[in-house]
């Protein structure tokens, strides 16, 4: 699957890509909103995602400005309990909390 | 009873009327005797006169005898003469103690010459008779014609007259004296009986008096009862009220009701919020304005007043009070915080009526501004408490957060270098070790955010039948194989269900949380669990003999942050106070006993037993497609509900009780998925069999599934490692199995 991960801490998203390379999946990588979102538009993913808090723009915005046509997966840090209505209605099908759960990623990056 | 200013007149009434009494009878009782001594003298007077008359009219008779004798001669006549004559000898005798009796001296000229003229007069009367028989009728008339005898009973007659005047005078003054007494008396009757009326009136009155003032006490203490009640549910209602608003209004509404005052203000020297209050119906309360000639001792300086009056912003209280003199006259006391600071002032506006309550009126006040002060503290209080509950909660929120960012970083990182690390290379085990520290640090944080859900309420559980026991041996089984201490474990399960209605994995986590808190204290001795039903309840137990729980600690033990108080421990002391949560969650008790130190500790929580376990559950996703599944577990129990679960959903079903039977059973059959669980008494436990299965090419496309009771992510992260696609925590439910079969599906 081609998978697009925007989040501005390089750490961890270098290691979510190698892990998701390993599972033979494709990785974008991209560190704020803004950029997040013309790389979506170049390589259309099948799965994004997107960690809440950025630099330039929140990740609900992002949500909201992102192609209905991806697997959109919000992860963050907070308890997903206090985030998941405002990311349900920017348009997240999930929410994920750090530190990921490879097992549950890769269950929620493709569902039944 | 206390002597009162007005009892002293009423005592001098009562004795001055009681002396007059008996002034009054005494002079009744002396004019009483008076009359009746009175009525014997004129009876005394009455006897000498008739004795008088008597004593005459028989001299009378005598000379009657003695003429008609001297006159026919007849003897016939000296009879009535002798009668007369003796007589009067008789009655001379008699009538002078009479006299005297009459209060008559007899010594009186009058009496001597009476009794004189009558002895003279019985001479003349013998004498003519003897003369007459001597001389015969001649001689005797000769003495007669001298008129001696004629003169001597005129003088009588006339004697007789002046005694018998003497004697009416006598008494007629004895008849005055008895008419005065009489009229002394009645008198003085009557006037004792006016006294005797004024002293039952000045009774019956300082009577009445007494009770109307034992009844005026009474109705006070009743009032000043009711007004303590009052009181009392005036503070029960302030520390319900949470807003500064509202307290400072119910006790303005308070101090005017209580104090019977127009307008009564809580006025508070604070810029925000609205820092004034004022009840009362202002506009009358600008006519009913009665300056006070004394101010009252509580007032307030009045220059202090008026600066906060006019501070306030409030234009009724300011028209109300405009001037410091005014103020002054007020009623205040001082509104104080706990730092002795004063922050405002209770004020009512009227001045109290100046009577015996004033003092009560006055501590009226002075209460209230005490209630409203401590209650006003409160509020802060509180709200400062709030805003270090939501600041720590806020914090507590961003920790988790800022901890989780690295974490995620630090996880991947090492789930990468496992997978990228050969077996048996030298750098592998330091893989390990970072895989199993970011799983603790992972839970750390887990539990962080547990129990600020917790905190806030925001903690949710399932409420399902769960099987604490066949958890209990899963929990027991992966503790003893998942770490290197795991054999210091002793279970004593009973073999038949125990259900209770909650949460399995919440469930797991405490009994998960509980052994790896004896084992951290437990000093490397062994540690047993047990489970038993006691009634209605689940009890289990965790015993260990390690350091034990120092006394102090143990009140404070399910605290959070109680190991952060004692140095001799690390940790944030989470896991208990979670666990604590969880139970009383689940309506469940925990408490820890602790000889103190070194002696070990027994953790015991208690569950309400469930008796019928509902044992179907309501099937909610899609069935996924028929396969073939071997089921492994070494517990028949595990092994049925789970096999008959699948069956339910068309499966074919082969069971294995042990690894061994299970890596046959899984080559008769050639299943597309397996359910295993982690250990299964002797031989190869769950991880064996996975490794055997992965390192076999023929069983590429098996899906393994693990099953335990732990549901930590190290032994998660562990089945991962060891070959398993799936790692569910027991007892897994049925939509669980169906979302895991459907996932098969679509990657198949």
């Amino acid at each position: 699957m081609r998978v697009l991960i925007i989040d501005d801490n390089a750490d961890s998203t270098l290691a979510l890509r190698m892990l998701l390379e390993l599972e033979g999946h494709e990785v974008e990588v991209a560190h704020d909103g803004r950029s997040g979102l013309e790389a979506c538009a170049r390589s259309l993913p099948e799965v994004v995602l997107c960690d809440l808090v950025l630099p330039d723009m929140h990740g609900t915005d992002v949500g909201r400005a992102l192609p209905s046509g991806a697997r959109k997966i919000a992860v963050t840090g907070h308890d997903p309990a206090d985030v998941r209505a405002a990311c349900e209605s920017a348009g997240f099908a999930l929410v994920m909390q750090k530190p990921l759960d490879l097992d549950a990623l890769l269950q929620g990056m493709s569902p039944a | 009873m206390n002597a009162t200013p007005w009892q002293a007149p009423g005592r001098a009434a009562f004795v001055v009327a009681l002396l007059g009494m008996v002034l009054t009878v005494a002079v009744s009782l002396y004019n009483l005797d008076l009359i009746s001594r009175s009525a014997d003298q004129v009876q005394r007077t009455d006897r000498a006169l008739a004795a008088l008359e008597q004593l005459i009219d028989d001299v009378t008779d005598a000379e009657t005898g003695q003429r008609g004798y001297l006159l026919t001669g007849d003897s016939d006549y000296l009879e009535p003469y002798h009668t007369g004559a003796s007589r009067a000898r008789v009655g001379r005798d008699e009538l002078l103690p009479a006299l005297s009796e009459a209060g008559i001296p007899p010594d009186l000229p009058e009496v001597v010459g009476l009794f004189d003229l009558i002895d003279a007069k019985l001479v003349e009367m013998d004498n003519t008779i003897e003369v007459f028989d001597e001389g015969g009728g001649k001689a005797a008339m000769t003495v007669v014609a001298t008129d001696v005898g004629l003169k001597l009973m005129g003088d009588i007659k006339n004697q007789r007259l002046r005694i018998r005047r003497m004697v009416v005078t006598r008494a007629t003054e004895s008849r005055a004296r008895a008419a005065s007494a009489r009229q002394f008396a009645v008198a003085s009757t009557l006037a004792s009986g006016l006294l005797s009326t004024v002293l039952i009136a000045i009774v019956f009155l300082v009577l009445d008096r007494q009770q109307n003032l034992r009844r005026q006490a009474l109705m006070r203490a009743d009032a000043y009862s009711r007004h303590l009640t009052h009181l009392a549910d005036v503070a029960l209602q302030l520390n319900r009220v949470r807003d500064r608003d509202s307290l400072l209004g119910m006790v303005a509404a308070e101090t005017r009701r209580l104090l019977s005052v127009e307008v009564a203000a809580a006025v508070v020297d604070r810029p925000e919020p609205a820092s004034a209050v004022s009840v009362g119906t202002r506009s009358r309360a600008l006519t009913t304005w009665r300056p006070h000639e004394q101010p009252l001792p509580v007032g307030v300086e009045a220059q202090e007043s008026a600066g906060i009056a006019s501070r306030s912003g409030e234009s009724d209280i300011v028209s109300v009070l405009q001037t410091p003199a005014e103020i002054a006259r007020a009623n205040a006391v001082a509104l104080t915080d706990r730092n002795g600071r004063v922050f405002g002032h209770l004020l009512a506006a009227e001045p109290f009526e100046v009577s015996a309550d004033d003092s009560v009126q006055r501590l009226t006040l002075v209460q209230l501004g005490q209630l409203l002060s401590v209650a006003w503290d409160n509020v802060q209080l509180m709200e400062q408490l709030q805003a270090a509950a939501v600041e720590r909660e806020h914090f507590m929120a961003m920790l988790g957060h800022e901890l989780r960012n690295p974490l995620n970083a630090i996880a991947g990182a090492s789930q990468v270098l496992a997978r990228r690390v050969p077996e048996g290379d030298p750098m592998s085990e330091i893989v390990a070790m970072l895989d199993r520290q970011s799983g603790f640090m992972r839970r750390m944080v887990d539990d962080l955010l547990d129990v600020a859900r917790l905190e806030r309420g925001k903690f949710e559980i399932r409420h399902e039948p769960v099987d604490v026991a066949d958890l209990a041996r899963e929990v027991a089984d992966d503790f003893g194989t998942g770490r290197p201490d795991g054999s210091l474990l002793r279970a004593q399960i009973p073999a038949v269900p125990l259900h209770v209605l909650g949460d399995p994995a919440r469930l797991a986590q405490v009994l998960a949380n509980l052994l790896d808190n004896a084992a951290k204290f437990g000093e490397g001795r062994p540690i047993l669990l047990e489970l038993e039903r006691d009634g209605d309840s689940v009890v289990i137990r965790v015993t260990d003999e390690g350091r034990g729980i120092p006394r102090e600690l143990l009140g404070a033990i399910f605290e959070r942050y109680a190991q952060v108080r004692s140095a001799s421990y690390s940790g944030l002391g989470l896991g208990l106070s979670l666990v604590r949560g969880v139970v009383e969650m689940h309506a469940g008790s925990i408490s820890v006993a602790s000889e103190g130190e070194g002696t070990g500790a027994t953790f015991t929580v208690v569950l309400p037993w469930m008796e019928h376990a509902a044992s179907t559950p309501v099937p909610v996703a899609r069935a996924p497609r028929p396969r073939t599944i071997v089921v492994a577990d070494d517990r028949a129990d595990a092994r049925l509900a789970l096999s008959q679960l699948l069956e339910g959903d068309g499966h074919t079903v082969v069971v294995a009780e042990g690894g061994a039977e299970a890596l046959v059973k899984i080559a008769e059959a050639n299943p597309s998925v397996v359910f295993c669980d982690i250990s299964m008494g002797d031989g190869p436990d769950g991880y064996e069999v996975a490794r055997t299965l992965r390192a076999d090419s023929r069983y590429a496309g098996l899906r393994l599934v693990a099953l335990t009771g732990f549901g930590t992510h190290v032994a998660r992260e562990r089945s991962l490692e060891a070959g398993f696609d799936l790692h569910l925590t027991k007892p897994v439910d049925l939509e669980e199995i169906r979302l895991a079969l459907q996932r098969f599906d679509a990657t198949l």
